[in-house]
């Protein structure tokens, strides 16, 4: 007698997922990919322009216009003041730099890792990257007291003789920044030079000019991809290091100094954490809006961001150990000092930031990335992350302005609100990092097109007992 | 100038917290030496007051007894500054010649770093031009720069009268003396609470207060060595 | 009377483009006049090439010992020209240099194969090269330089090995 097991109560067969839902199992030839990613790139319709009108007059006028205002009349007309020396502008270059960690996360770490699940998703990360030092690297001028002789920071022979001192932390950040800019800038544009060959043939006019240079005569010959391969597997375990550096340098602006809650040897690892965490939950945010205004679904789909989703997930978890580290530290071992600037973090008027911060960071992600439909709805996903990330930028306001009001000497403890020319600056960032965005994607194919066939050619189905499952061959 | 005197300085002040009476005139009398602006009293409520020497005022006990204590605080000139490493061109640093903590004018890119590294929060920074209204422009000490706005300042010991003095002492082929030096503050003090002088001078008046057993120095733990040191624990104040 | 001339193949597959090599071979070409341009990186193993590269990356290696060089210059070098003290520290103080150190080393090492690259691989160039689009499509080019009288030889075996067409490729501009 047979027993028919499908009639048992309580036994479920696993559905067969579709595995056209997946990229690297739904293949399209080559020239219809490159097709697809053409297309948007070199539609600029009225919508386009509109866009690029609003974001650069923010940017001239938000960002560019208060700036100079500052510089002519003096730093006096932000609200930065004694104690509180280092502000709103402080706290976004911080910011800026962790959101840089978004590319080098997913494109480095991944392809490190031989992930496959990076693969339509590195260029359109590592922009990120570029254009987030680029915003963020405006900072260290914007708040400089006398900028018109920031060249005193450049070590480069002079007629004084005078050389910079590279004891101090800025110097570090100057040095490890542009140690990321640039390569970082190699790192994304290795990968972009077979694809830039592409748009080359495909195009005409100013636009092929501009991809015959860039794409300096790729021809796609064995020794040409041989040369770039090793290139890439170096400079992709060249920039891990790097990055990791970059945000731990930034962290030691406040790490090094004696002051009360900066003093802190966690402050290394907690903040590339916090720039990993921040940054990967952007990549989301900045997907999902790139993957809609261009329609790129074929390339971007619910699986990459059901897994980036899990990651931030992930992050969350070690951005909260180390946080709460950094605390319990400071609130049981801690000096006069520290328990009040504890206290005034939990009382005082930054501490709604506080307790949004906390919101934002820990029980926004906590209670919702666990659930793979909400992992995979593009709604609920540009929510949370925009909300970590707004968790993100009150951290690091709240390090950088809070803690500056507590100090040693009481006398001279201090508040601190930011005025309208910083908050302009500040805001007006995001509109500059979105306008060099959607400028680029109209002019850099953001899919890596080569990449994703790479990976449709090595993914296959096989049966494997009672199921198809899939296959990956491994290349080399 | 400098180079062909013995560097051996240690210029120390010595402040007398039983005679200080909060009256403030050291503090005013910086201003006028060190061509410090006035910021006006909107800049003041933004916690942007200007002075080098500032007389921070503490209260203690409950009514009816109250008592104020007043302690001037003013650049320590530490001898292991935490301001100093941390200027990333220089503008901060420790001059071999004097022995004093140096800021230059003309080389501060204006970052404020070595400000939130003060800990004893001793620099001001200029957040506007400094306005000398008339006829107070008349006033400004032809030996001090006037600092434009983006600049970090910060007490300098008088570092002019400082150099004044040795150049008076190299022109009469002498060694300099105790009291050849008394900076604004010093030489204002109507109670007589500020001492200054070399340390290495065995005669001098600070060598002694030095081993007075009322010295204190302010945050001693964080092992920044100042050279300024507070004579506390007399008949004005409750041990 | 006989010169060279090259021909170029175009492939769809990888397994096809590997057969011409094979036939080609056979006909006594040697691995250095056939070349292959590809839209993908297919590795040389599934062609059935061979080739020794080099064994250690040396521009990595070269630019990371220059931007050690520069780190020291900047760290030490520039104390030893205008030494000025802070902190009440040594002028050469180590644990500061390290970071220096390191972000230069990196810097460099990022730069010198990055460079390397560009040299070796002859970019940028905007000469005429032979080049056909459809390799950015999927397709595979083989060209190869031979004898020009063993042509009707050649375009036979690429024929048979199942090329898309067989022609005699212009340099034109990329």
């Amino acid at each position: 007698m047979q027993l028919d097991i499908s009639r048992l109560r309580g036994v479920r067969w696993p559905q067969e997922d579709n595995p056209k839902e997946r990229l690297m199992l739904d293949p399209l030839p080559q020239d219809e990919q490159n097709r697809m990613m053409m297309q948007p790139m070199l539609r600029t319709g009225p919508g386009f322009w509109l866009t690029v009108v609003i974001l650069g007059s923010i940017v001239l006028f938000g960002l560019f216009g208060a700036w100079l205002y500052m510089v002519r009349w003096g730093m006096g007309v932000a609200g930065i003041r004694r104690p509180v020396f280092w502000g709103l502008f402080i706290a976004s270059f911080v910011f800026w730099i962790g959101i840089s960690h978004s590319g080098t996360m997913i494109s480095a770490i991944l392809r490190v890792l031989n992930a496959e699940i990076r693969r339509p998703m590195t260029r359109a990360a590592e922009l990120m990257t570029t254009f987030a030092l680029a915003c963020g690297g405006l900072y260290p001028l914007i708040h400089l007291g006398r900028v018109w002789v920031m060249y005193f920071m450049i070590p480069a022979p002079n007629q004084r003789g005078l050389w910079q001192n590279f004891q101090s932390p800025l110097m570090w950040d100057l040095l490890a920044i542009t140690t990321y800019l640039i390569g970082s800038t190699i790192y994304v544009f290795l990968p972009m030079i077979p694809d830039l060959a592409m748009a080359r043939d495909h195009t005409t006019g100013w636009r092929h000019v501009l991809y015959k240079l860039l794409s300096l005569g790729w021809r796609g010959l064995e020794y040409e991809w041989h040369y770039l391969r090793s290139a890439l597997k170096i400079c992709a375990f060249a920039i891990l290091p790097i990055a990791f550096s970059v945000h731990t340098i930034v962290s030691w602006d406040f790490a090094m100094s004696s002051h009360v809650g900066w003093h802190s040897s966690i402050l290394g690892p907690y903040f590339v954490i916090g720039a990993i965490y921040s940054g990967a939950a952007a990549v989301i945010t900045v997907l999902l809006i790139v993957r809609g205004s261009m329609k790129l679904g074929y390339f971007l789909r619910p699986e990459h961001f059901d897994f980036l989703a899990k990651l931030v997930l992930v992050f969350s978890f070690a951005w909260t150990y180390f946080y709460f580290n950094d605390y319990l530290v400071e609130w049981y071992g801690g000096d006069w000092v520290g328990r009040a600037l504890l206290t005034f973090q939990a009382r005082g008027p930054v501490a709604p930031l506080w307790y949004a911060m906390l919101f934002f960071n820990i029980v926004v992600p906590w209670s919702t990335l666990w659930n793979k439909r909400i992992r995979r709805s593009p709604v609920l996903l540009i929510l949370i992350t925009v909300g970590i990330n707004i968790g993100m930028f009150l951290e690091r306001y709240i390090i950088v302005t809070g803690f500056l009001r507590r100090n040693n000497m009481p006398f001279d403890w201090g508040v601190y609100n930011p005025r309208p020319v910083e908050l302009s600056i500040a805001a007006s960032t995001f509109a500059l990092f979105a306008l060099l965005y959607v400028v680029i994607s109209r002019i850099i194919p953001l899919i890596p097109v080569w990449e994703v066939i790479e990976g449709q050619l090595s993914h296959s189905r096989r049966r494997l007992g009672k199921v198809m499952v899939t296959s990956v061959a491994e290349w080399d | 100038m400098s180079e062909t005197q013995s560097n051996s300085h240690r210029w120390t002040m010595v402040i007398d917290l039983d005679r200080c009476t909060g009256c403030q005139a050291c503090v005013v009398a910086c201003h006028a030496e060190n061509n410090v602006p006035v910021v006006g009293s909107v800049e003041v409520t933004m916690s942007r007051s200007q002075h080098w020497l500032r007389i921070e005022r503490y209260w203690e006990g409950e009514y009816p007894d109250i008592q104020a204590r007043f302690i001037p605080v003013l650049c320590q000139q530490c001898q292991r500054a935490p301001c100093e490493p941390v200027c990333p061109v220089f503008a901060t640093y420790h001059s071999d010649a004097e022995n004093l903590n140096i800021q230059a004018y003309n080389r501060c890119v204006g970052t404020r770093y070595c400000a939130n590294n003060c800990p004893y929060l001793a620099r001001m920074f200029n957040w506007f031009n400094p306005y000398f209204p008339e006829p107070l422009n008349q006033q400004l000490n032809p030996d001090v720069t006037v600092r434009s706005r983006g600049v970090m300042e910060k007490c300098t010991f008088c570092v002019q009268r400082i150099n004044k003095a040795e150049d008076l002492a190299s022109a009469e082929a002498r060694p300099m003396r105790d009291g050849d030096v008394a900076p604004a503050c010093a030489e204002s003090c109507p109670a007589g609470a500020i001492i200054f002088g070399d340390l290495h001078d065995p005669n001098g008046r600070v060598a002694k207060l030095a081993l007075d057993r009322r010295g204190v120095v302010l945050l001693e733990d964080l092992g920044t060595e100042p050279s300024v040191l507070y004579l506390k624990g007399g008949a004005s104040h409750a041990a | 009377m006989s010169g060279r001339m090259t021909l170029m193949g175009l492939y769809t597959d990888v397994a096809l483009t590997a057969e011409a090599l094979d036939k080609l071979r056979l006909l006594g070409l040697r691995e250095e006049d056939m070349n292959l341009m590809m839209g993908v990186p297919y590795t040389e193993k599934m062609l059935g090439r061979a080739r020794i590269w080099e064994r250690a990356p040396w521009a990595t290696i070269l630019g990371a010992l220059a931007g050690l060089g520069a780190a020291l210059a900047l760290t030490a070098g520039t104390q030893l020209l205008y030494p000025i003290r802070v902190g009440g520290r040594s002028l050469f103080t180590i644990p500061p240099s390290l970071v220096v150190i390191f972000e230069l080393t990196m810097l460099g090492l990022i730069l010198g194969t990055f460079l390397n690259m560009l040299w070796k691989d002859g970019f940028p160039s905007t000469r005429p090269q032979y080049y056909d689009h459809l390799i950015n499509h999927g397709r595979i080019a083989l060209l190869c330089t031979f004898d020009m009288r063993y042509e009707p030889d050649v375009r036979r075996a690429m024929m048979d090995a199942g090329a898309e067409r067989v022609e005699e490729p212009k340099r034109r501009p990329l």
